[in-house]
C-alpha cells in the first residue's frame, strides 16, 4: 500500500510540473496571475504621545490632535506634532488618508471624520483567519449607535458614535486598572473600507514605543504598531491579490 | 445570657472611630484627614437541641458613616450521629468593607496624568478638576451617584469529620462562596488631555468554590512522648463570572509573546489572579515531655497561579503571566532545659523556607532563607 501511495503521488507531482509549465506558457494570455497579498508593519506611529510636561502640576501635556495614516503608502499623512492649523487643514483633505490615532481613539477617513469613504468594523476573529472582507457590517465615524453603554450606578450612559468604539474592553483594547497597561485585545480584527473604497485588514499590535515584548506600561505610551494587508484590486479577498 | 442548660444567648455592640491621614486622601492636601466611625450590633444564639444535634444562629448589623449598612445573618449546624463522626452544614452571608483607598484616595498620576478618586472625595474631586478646565467631559451625573456598599457574600459549607482509628482524624469541607458587588475602577470623567478620572463601584461578581482535606494522625507512642502529623490539601475554583460567560460565548482570545492570536476556552480559565488551584500543606511535630524536646518541620506548596495581564483578555494564560509552582519548607527544634527548681531555659533553633526559594520580584512577600535561634528564661 505505501508504495502504491508513493507512486501516485510521484504522478501526482509529474501532472503538477506540467501544469505549472502551461500556466507559465499562459501567462502572456488574459488569464492573471494569483499573488498572495503582503502583511504591511507600521511601526510606532505616534498617537498624539506627550509633547511635553505642565511646569505647575508635572502632568503629561499634549497636543490633543489626530495622526492621520495613509494605508496605500504604508506612511503617515499628518502627525499629531503638526500643530499648524492651515497646514493640518491642508493635508487632512481628500482622501490622502484613511486612518487616524489620537490616544486610544482610532477614527477613519469618513463620516464625521473626513471627507473619504472609509467605513470599518470589528471583527472578533484573529487577524490571520480573516481570509475575506465581510461584504456588509461597516459603518462611518458618527454612524454607530452599538457601542455598549457605559454602565454606571446611576443608570447606562450611551457610548460614542465612532465605527471602533472607545472605552477598555468595548474596541481594540483592554486597560488594566491595576498595572495601568494599554493592550490590544487579542481576537480582534479591524476590517475597513479605505477613504477611496478598498478593503484592508488590520491588527494592533502594541500601544508603546518600541514593542515591548512583554508590554511594558513604563514605556512612552501612544504610539501604535499595527499591521495590516490592503487588497487594491477592488475585491474583498484579503489572501491573493491577482496583481492587476 | 444563658436561658437554661440548652439556650445560650451573646449580645453585644460597639462604636469605632478612625482618622487616617497622608497625602493622597482628602480632595485636597489642606483638607482635614478622612474620619469615619461604625458602630455594630450582633446577637448570636446556640441551641443545644439534643447530645446528638446542635444549631448556632447569629445576625449581625453593621452601619458606616462612609458605605451602605450591612445586616449579616449565620445559621449553623453541628450533628454527631455516633462518637468520633461530626458533619456540619452553615449557610452564612457575610461583608468585606470597601478599603480605605476606596473610600478616601485622590490621586493623580503625574506621568500617566490620570486620576483616581475613592467615592468619599469623588464629587469634590471632579469638581475641584473641572474648575481647572482639565475635564473634558463627565460620563455621568455624579450627584445620583449611590454610597459604596461593602462586598457581599453568600457561603455555603458542608463538612465532616471521621475518627477512624483514635490516632487518625479525617476532615473534609467543600465550599462555595458567592461574592456580589465586588469593587472595581470604572471611568468616570474623561480629562482634557484624554486620559480618565476614575472611580470605585461595585461591579463584579465571583464566586470560589472548592474541597479542603485535613489528615491529623496523632500516634502516642508512651506516656509522654508523641508524634503530630497534620496534611492538608485544597482545590480551589476562583472564577469571575463575567469571564465565564465570555468564555463560553468564545469571544475569548490570548496574544502568545510570539504574537499568536488564539480562542480560548472554559478548560483555559485557571481562575482569578493570586490564587492557586492547588495547595497542599504539611506539618509533622515530635513531642518528648520527659526530654523537654520538641522537633517540627513543616512545608506548604501552591500550584502556579496567574498574577498580571498582559494580553488585554483579563485572565492568565501566557506563560508569563503565571507565578510558577513553589514550595517551601522550615523545621524548628525546641528544648526545654530545667536550670534549678522552677526556673527553666527554653532554647530554640529554626530554619525558615531551609531551600531558600524566592521570586524577589513576583513574590516580594517570600522571604529567603532565615535561621534563628533564641533563648528564653521561665521563672
Amino acid at each position: 500500500m505505501k508504495g502504491t501511495s508513493a507512486i501516485s503521488r510521484y504522478t501526482g507531482l509529474i501532472a503538477l510540473a506540467f501544469l505549472v509549465v502551461i500556466g507559465a506558457c499562459d501567462s502572456t494570455s488574459t488569464e492573471p496571475e494569483t499573488i498572495p497579498l503582503e502583511t504591511q508593519m507600521a511601526e510606532d506611529i505616534p498617537a498624539d504621545p506627550a509633547s511635553g510636561r505642565d511646569p505647575t502640576t508635572g502632568r503629561a501635556i499634549s497636543n490633543n490632535l489626530f495622526t492621520l495614516y495613509d494605508l496605500d503608502k504604508n506612511q503617515i499623512v499628518l502627525s499629531s506634532s503638526v500643530t499648524d492649523a492651515g497646514q493640518r487643514r491642508t493635508d487632512s483633505t481628500g482622501t490622502v488618508w484613511d486612518i487616524g490615532f489620537r490616544g486610544t481613539t482610532v477614527i477613519f477617513n469618513g463620516g464625521d471624520s473626513g471627507s473619504g469613504e472609509a467605513r470599518a468594523q470589528i471583527l472578533t476573529q484573529p487577524f490571520d483567519e480573516v481570509v475575506e472582507a465581510p461584504a456588509d457590517g461597516y459603518i462611518a465615524d458618527g454612524e454607530n449607535t452599538t457601542c455598549p453603554q457605559v454602565q454606571t450606578p446611576v443608570g447606562p450612559v450611551p457610548g460614542s458614535k465612532l465605527a471602533i468604539c472607545t472605552g477598555s474592553d468595548n474596541g481594540w483594547y483592554n486597560y488594566n486598572s491595576e498595572s495601568g497597561l494599554i493592550s490590544p485585545i487579542p481576537g480582534r480584527t479591524i476590517v475597513l473600507k479605505t477613504a477611496t473604497g478598498h478593503y484592508a485588514a488590520l491588527r494592533i499590535l502594541s500601544y508603546y514605543k518600541g514593542n515591548p515584548n512583554p508590554p511594558d506600561a513604563n514605556a512612552p505610551s501612544r504610539y501604535y504598531t499595527f499591521e495590516f494587508v490592503l487588497q487594491t484590486d477592488g475585491s474583498s479577498d484579503l489572501r491573493n491579490t491577482t496583481g492587476s | 445570657m444563658l436561658w437554661d442548660t440548652r439556650h445560650l444567648t451573646n449580645l453585644g455592640g460597639g462604636v469605632i472611630g478612625e482618622r487616617i491621614g497622608g497625602t493622597r486622601y482628602g480632595a485636597t492636601g489642606t483638607d482635614p484627614s478622612p474620619e469615619s466611625t461604625q458602630a455594630y450590633l450582633f446577637a448570636q444564639h446556640e441551641w443545644l437541641a439534643s447530645s446528638k444535634i446542635h444549631f448556632n444562629t447569629s445576625l449581625r448589623f453593621d452601619n458606616h458613616s462612609d458605605y451602605a449598612a450591612r445586616f449579616t445573618p449565620k445559621f449553623a449546624v453541628l450533628v454527631s450521629p455516633s462518637s468520633g463522626v461530626r458533619l456540619r452544614a452553615s449557610v452564612g452571608s457575610g461583608f468585606k468593607a470597601p478599603a480605605f483607598r476606596q473610600l478616601y484616595l485622590a490621586f493623580t498620576n503625574p506621568a500617566g496624568g490620570y486620576s483616581v478618586f475613592g467615592s468619599v472625595p469623588m464629587n469634590e474631586g471632579i469638581t475641584r478638576l473641572e474648575a481647572e478646565g482639565q475635564i473634558e467631559q463627565r460620563l455621568f451625573d455624579l450627584s445620583r451617584l449611590d454610597p459604596l456598599k461593602a462586598e457581599s457574600s453568600v457561603a455555603f459549607n458542608l463538612g465532616g469529620s471521621v475518627d477512624p482509628f483514635p490516632w487518625l482524624t479525617v476532615q473534609v469541607n467543600v465550599f462555595h462562596n458567592n461574592v456580589q458587588d465586588l469593587i472595581e475602577t470604572q471611568p468616570v470623567a474623561q480629562k482634557t488631555n484624554g486620559s480618565f478620572v476614575y472611580g470605585y463601584f461595585n461591579l463584579a461578581q465571583i464566586y470560589t468554590r472548592g474541597v479542603e482535606f485535613e489528615a491529623r494522625i496523632n500516634p502516642q507512642f508512651e506516656k509522654r512522648s508523641s508524634v503530630d502529623i497534620i496534611l492538608g490539601y485544597q482545590f480551589l475554583q476562583a472564577r469571575n463570572r463575567e469571564i465565564i460567560a465570555a468564555l463560553k460565548e468564545g469571544t475569548v482570545f490570548g496574544r502568545l509573546p510570539n504574537g499568536r492570536d488564539y480562542r480560548l476556552g472554559l478548560g483555559d480559565y485557571t481562575g482569578m489572579f493570586g490564587r492557586s488551584p492547588h495547595s497542599a500543606s504539611v506539618r509533622a511535630a515530635y513531642i518528648n515531655l520527659a526530654i523537654g524536646l520538641t522537633a517540627s518541620i513543616q512545608g506548604r506548596w501552591r500550584s502556579r497561579y496567574g498574577y498580571r495581564d498582559l494580553d488585554g483578555n483579563n485572565l492568565a494564560n501566557r506563560p508569563d503571566e503565571f507565578v510558577p509552582a513553589y514550595a517551601v519548607f522550615g523545621a524548628a527544634v525546641t528544648k526545654t532545659v530545667s536550670v534549678v527548681r522552677a526556673f527553666e531555659a527554653v532554647v530554640q533553633l529554626g530554619l525558615d523556607n531551609a531551600f531558600d526559594h524566592t521570586y524577589p520580584t513576583l513574590v516580594p512577600s517570600l522571604s529567603g532563607r532565615r535561621g534563628y535561634v533564641s533563648l528564653q528564661f521561665n521563672f
